[in-house]
């Protein structure tokens, strides 16, 4: 009996069109499009040379500190400013308009203006050069004024220097693309909920004329629902398997850490995608296409809370509104992941597996008391 | 008029999957617009990236004078003295730039040999070095101050430094309207209307096209008594009213939610973006004719609505910003509608002046996307001219008297 169900259990999961579009070809056209539009993302955060402009007028010229501190920082090798000169404002403004360059310089009665067309960080960084410029000027010559210090001795005492060294927190660096991955995960675990859907679709006599079949077989009904979740599970493990393959051989998804506990997490996701499809077929008699929705409805809005759409929402979420954050199923999933990535230890992983193993079940407890011992005066 | 009221009881009997997708949509907008707080301002505002404090020193004049000077550049975020909570915190930019002072600090700097604050940021990331470089021009003033004149007390130190802090050069925004400009929400919100309008519109037109489609149906139809005209203008009318429904829903959802940020903007930018969305309507319309050709299941409509959708969207710019694709991506993402609405999206919402010169590259836009709907919609006619005189169009049903 095993055999018979079990491999035809999993023909019919293959042949079943809609699974395979949502669960094998879906999240890997999501993982692509993730790799392309997220490769970029780390790189948009660094701190880039900055194109800035100077207005060269007389009094520019005769500046001589202005013009030092200007020369230092848009050193080709060590400074942060590519700098570019203008004989007029007029000139220097149509390119800051044109989007040429993000601000520019000038000096009126001897006192330096910045001068820009929007309010992002570069802008924020020039001006805050050109802050500290004038507070150093400023400093400089109202001790010099005090006539306490020589100048050579002040300029000694304004020397650039570093007062922090960087630290890691972590063994792996942050990254933003990383997270994505990791939801994505979450969300195909979740889909599990298709074989959940179909198996008790199998099972039900009011639900499916196969159903109706299986109950009335001469077969015992705990080996079938056992043989049949197996197969089921056997084919969802194969498609995040394929999945996790994909990212790791194809698109080289970093994990920071071996497989196997990925594999781990991906199985216990699988189990709770399973366990709640089961439990949404057996509750309600609705139509399969209701329950199909609401399958995919309730696994995107989880995987939205779990940082699919937009990063960071799933940190916000456990701040903010924390048991919603530990009862969504996608989050933990995603946390468990996370963990295996940034955390030396595996205190909160193993925590995270065990509210998944408990909403399994919770989910499953539910499914079979609503199979068990099931008397149809009508079908 | 039959076809166009058989259409719409259509899609009233399947609403609910065009409800699912819009009431989602929605629900993911408003909450991301719960979470956003910046301020839009003509003046020149500087961004106040997030950073934390953790002082394991005592409280001093000097270390309370650095967080003076932080706080008034940045947005403090206070977290506790956890790992876990810092780890969290900084993988998430919760907090952009962690500076941890270490115990006796205050005591190493007074007595010449300072400790080093360890400072956690992503390496080399713009806002860590931005906050980095402030801490760093307060230490040194502390240090420059404390060093000119030893018999001066940490407060007055402090005090000195703060005042010598607060000096600022002037700063101008050089914009030729004195509107605000569009906020950050409103301007996301824009580029991703792409793929809810792509979506919902694909849905509408091709739940219709493929009833309309199926054999028998279509073998009736062709001998009832109504002209081609009039069925074809049914449908045009329905795929109208669908278009401006769900171009009017989704434009009006973006702008009253945006509503408080848009305060003081220029109206005639938001209408422009109103315009662009409209436009782009009609790419999805022209789209949706073309692809009803070949959607005949309920399966294979929903995978097509969403891959395409999807995919478009991505390679356009409506997700991430196009500057973070690679060349080769944003190269090909040029023969698609989606790069030129966002690329409208963005030039409208960089305006700091209308007038001929900085409208031009938004006509531009906005004739490249009507090309786009030109184009797609012939081609539509075309495959709809050879796939309806194919006689498998007629799928498995004979029409020929059986001998």
């Amino acid at each position: 009996m095993f055999g018979n169900i079990y491999c035809k259990r999993i023909l019919v999961s293959v042949r079943n069109k809609g699974t395979l579009i949502w669960t094998w070809i879906f999240p890997l056209m999501m993982a692509t499009l993730f790799y392309f539009a997220f490769s970029g993302l780390q790189d948009a955060e660094l701190l880039k040379t900055i194109p800035a402009g100077i207005v060269v007028s007389e009094e520019y010229e005769s500046d001589t500190a202005l013009r030092t501190t200007l020369q230092a920082v848009s050193d080709p090798e060590e400074g942060f400013l590519e700098l570019h000169t203008y004989e007029t404002r007029e000139a220097a403004a149509e390119a800051l308009t044109s989007g040429e360059i993000d601000g520019f310089f000038s000096l009126e009665n001897g006192s330096p203006k910045l001068s820009v067309s929007k309010n992002d960080l570069n802008q924020t960084i020039l001006k805050s050069f050109l802050d500290q410029y004038v507070q150093t000027r400023h400093a400089v010559i109202s001790l010099l004024e005090k006539g306490d210090t020589d100048v050579s001795q002040i300029l000694d005492l304004f020397q650039t220097e570093t007062w922090t060294e960087e630290l890691s927190l972590s063994k792996n660096v942050p990254s933003e693309t990383v997270n994505y991955f990791f939801a994505l995960l979450a969300m195909v675990c979740m889909y599990g909920g298709f074989q959940g859907l179909d198996s008790v679709s199998y099972l039900q006599a009011n639900l499916s004329p196969l159903g109706a079949r299986r109950t009335l077989s001469p077969a015992k009904r705990f080996p079938m629902v056992f043989f049949d979740l197996l197969a089921a599970l056997t084919v969802h493990m194969a498609c995040m398997l394929f999945l996790l393959a994909y990212l790791v051989l194809i698109l080289r998804v970093d994990f920071g850490t071996g497989l196997v506990p990925v594999i781990v997490t991906c199985l216990f996701g699988s189990f709770l995608g399973m366990s709640f499809g089961s439990f949404v077929t057996a509750i309600s008699r609705a139509k399969e296409g209701v329950k199909v929705a609401v399958i995919i409805s309730v696994s995107l809005a989880c995987s939205f809370g779990a940082g699919m759409m937009v990063s960071g929402i799933n940190y916000k979420i456990a701040k903010t509104l924390p048991v919603l954050a530990w009862l969504n199923p996608a989050a933990r999933i995603s946390d468990a992941l996370y963990c295996l990535y940034y955390y030396d230890g595996y205190g909160q992983y193993f925590l995270n597996l065990g509210i998944l193993a408990a909403m399994t079940l919770a989910f499953s407890i539910v499914t079979a008391f609503f199979l068990r011992r099931q008397r149809y005066e009508s079908i | 008029m039959k076809v166009f009221k058989a259409s719409l009881l259509i899609l009233k009997r399947r609403a609910v999957q065009v409800m699912v997708y819009l009431v989602m949509f929605t629900a993911m907008f408003v909450i991301i617009a719960s979470f956003y707080k910046e301020q839009v301002s003509t003046d020149f505002s500087a961004v106040r990236p997030a950073f934390t404090v953790i002082n394991r020193d005592r409280e001093t004049p000097l270390t309370e004078g650095l967080m003076e000077y932080l706080r008034d550049r940045g947005t403090e975020c206070v977290l506790p003295d956890e790992q876990k909570e810092l780890q969290d915190a900084a993988f998430y930019h919760a907090t952009e730039y962690i500076l941890i002072i270490p115990e006796g600090f205050d005591e190493s700097l007074w007595s010449g040999t300072p400790l080093s604050l360890e400072a956690v940021s992503i390496p080399g990331a713009a806002k860590g070095y931005y906050i980095d470089s402030l801490a760093n021009q307060y230490l040194s003033f502390v240090d420059a101050y404390h060093r000119a004149d030893p018999a001066l007390t940490r407060e007055a130190v402090a005090g000195m430094v703060l005042e010598a802090l607060s000096l600022e050069a002037s700063a101008e925004t050089v914009r030729q309207t004195s509107s605000q400009p569009i906020s950050d929400l409103y301007e996301s919100y824009n580029r991703v209307q792409s793929y809810i309008l792509m979506v919902v519109t694909l849905l509408c037109v091709s739940s219709i096209t493929m009833s309309f489609r199926r054999p028998d149906l279509r073998i009736r139809n062709l001998c009832a008594p109504t002209t081609a005209r009039q069925k074809n203008l049914g449908l045009f009318l329905y795929c109208a009213l669908v278009g401006f429904f769900v171009w009017l829903s989704t434009s009006l959802l973006g702008y009253f939610v945006s509503r408080p940020s848009l305060a003081g903007a220029d109206g005639r930018l938001v209408a422009l973006l109103f315009a662009n969305s409209l436009l782009y309507t009609f790419v999805a319309l022209a789209i949706a004719m073309l692809l009803n050709y070949f959607i005949s299941t309920p399966n294979t409509q929903n995978a097509i609505a969403n891959f395409l959708s999807l995919a478009l969207s991505f390679l356009g710019g409506a997700f991430v910003p196009l500057e973070f694709l690679s060349e080769g991506l944003r190269t090909a993402s040029r023969f698609t509608p989606v790069y030129w609405y966002s690329q409208a999206v963005s030039d409208i919402c960089d305006l700091t002046i209308l007038n001929k010169e900085s409208l031009a590259p938004v006509w531009r836009s906005f004739a490249m996307e009507l090309f786009f709907a030109a184009a797609i919609l012939c081609l539509a006619l075309a495959v709809g001219r050879s796939k309806n005189k194919a006689e498998k169009s007629f799928g498995s049903i004979r029409t020929e008297i059986e001998m």
